[in-house]
């Protein structure tokens, strides 16, 4: 029965990865781009919203206003130092796209980590702990989980039903084909950057609702979200989200049996054995 | 995209040289490529409601759908299965169809019997002429001549990147010189 509460962890905690990931899923499929300074964008949304937080102002906005900054930022990116590897093709692309990325989140992480004291910076919602069949619960844990899995079922919903969603798969599958149809795929990437950034920005929140987030935390989230992708199927988003959820329980109950260090060992494990096993990720080569 | 050295593309007075090759959709060109280019995780319905994906289209898609549908009845039947597991002659009638769906006023096949079977080809030919009779430009670059010429109004024979021969459909069939040519003797 103790192990309930620790699964209820690790499903949040993957929920929030999966946020994260689906944000490398997306950008690379588009455009080949491996942003390696994705988790910078989760914590600048993470400290800003904590920083607001802070000061007094309502959660809600602190998160919205931290979700739309990470957005943003992103947008800027993908107008700007982007520019030249998307101008490149084929491997050139993706060398330079992670070149750039990766100097960008030495960047920001100098600057997060000078900026702010190098404390847990954390977003609190005016809620008590649960009590339930004489199990604790933190509800924000709780509420951080919900927010995550809704965002995520709106995200897929919105890649399968939706004409922009399909645009967006279309171009994933054969840019080509995509331009035949009349769709512009520099449109297309942007947009999705936009998403991607905003999302990481939220699981940023996210962690800094259900735990706390550190300004130096960056690099270790892009190299779980890049994991997760992996993982997942570096195409597939169906496959991202349950990779996510999987790695944060398996995480989250090893941290909790063994210790940090080795959960962190078996996430890498867990990656080494599916381009052993499953080059082509849990689910494939799906969008 | 393969910009022009020289000389110039012009559609109703445009210029459109420059134009990427979503713009050209958008304008009404469509191009059906010798390699499909389709979306092979979609479905064949999804492969069609891409084709509508302009605004311009979006409104015709239900009519361009029908349309569609009557002329290759066998993409009705399969319109929940993924397009990449279909056989060539399906997959080269989805992408003629899709290229329909984009409403265009030329409709541009390059070599759409590429490793297709005769009987498939000939099945093909009878499509395009009912194309043609849809009120829509086709601009139709073919190997199989004979019956390339025959659902023409208008053929031109190229050699080496120049028109060499120019006529009536009719009349390019019962010329020697075609023949001379095609065979490259």
């Amino acid at each position: 029965m103790s192990y309930i509460p620790v699964i209820i962890d690790g499903i949040v905690y993957g929920l929030q990865l999966s946020l994260l990931a689906v944000g490398i899923t997306l950008i690379f499929g588009l455009g080949e781009i491996l942003n390696l300074s994705h988790g910078e964008f989760a914590v600048i949304a993470g400290v800003t919203a904590a920083v607001l937080n802070g000061v007094d102002v309502n959660p809600f906005i602190s998160a919205l206003v931290g979700v739309l900054l990470a957005g943003v930022f992103g947008l800027i990116i993908e107008k700007t130092i982007l520019i030249s590897a998307y101008k490149a093709t084929g491997e050139t692309r993706i060398l330079s796209g992670m070149f750039i990325t990766l100097g960008l989140g030495f960047a920001l992480h100098g600057y997060m980590a000078n900026q702010f004291a190098l404390v847990s910076y954390s977003v609190r919602l005016p809620i008590d702990t649960i009590e339930f069949l004489g199990m604790v619960f933190r509800p924000t844990n709780l509420v951080a989980g919900g927010i995550s899995a809704i965002t995520l079922i709106l995200l897929m919903l919105l890649l399968k039903y939706t004409y922009f969603g399909k645009a967006v798969r279309s171009v994933v599958q054969n840019e080509i084909g995509a331009q035949l149809c009349g769709i512009n795929p520099s449109r297309i990437r942007m947009i999705i950057f936009f998403i991607g950034t905003m999302l990481a920005g939220l699981a940023g929140i996210m962690q800094g609702l259900s735990s706390t987030i550190e300004p130096e935390v960056g690099v270790q989230l892009t190299i779980f979200a890049i994991i997760v992708s992996i993982v997942g199927g570096v195409r597939s988003v169906t496959g991202t989200i349950v990779a996510g959820i999987l790695l944060g329980v398996v995480y989250s109950l090893v941290s909790f049996l063994i210790g940090t260090y080795i959960a962190t060992i078996f996430f890498l494990l867990a990656a080494a054995l599916t381009i052993v096993f499953r080059p082509e990720g849990l689910l494939g080569h799906k969008v | 995209m393969i910009r022009p050295k020289n000389g110039r593309i012009i559609l109703d007075s445009f210029d459109i040289s420059k134009y990427e090759a979503y713009k050209r959709t958008e304008l009404g060109i469509s191009y059906v490529p010798a390699e499909r280019e389709l979306f092979p995780q979609m479905t064949v319905i999804e492969n069609l409601e891409l084709g509508a994906f302009t605004k311009r289209a979006r409104k015709r898609k239900e009519e361009n759908l029908e349309l569609v549908f009557r002329l290759f009845p066998r993409l009705k039947e399969r319109k929940n299965q993924l397009a990449g597991t279909m056989s060539g002659g399906e997959q080269q009638m989805l992408a003629i169809a899709r290229g329909m769906m984009t409403c265009p006023t030329i409709l541009m096949l390059d070599e759409p019997s590429t490793g297709l079977a005769p009987k498939l080809v000939a099945e093909l030919f009878e499509v395009i002429r009912k194309i043609t009779e849809e009120n829509l430009t086709v601009l139709l670059v073919e190997q199989h001549m004979t019956q390339a010429l025959s659902v023409a109004d208008r053929g031109y024979v190229l050699e080496t990147g120049r028109i060499t021969l120019s006529g009536s459909g009719e009349e390019l069939l019962v010329n020697p010189l075609v023949k001379q040519a095609y065979l490259g003797v």
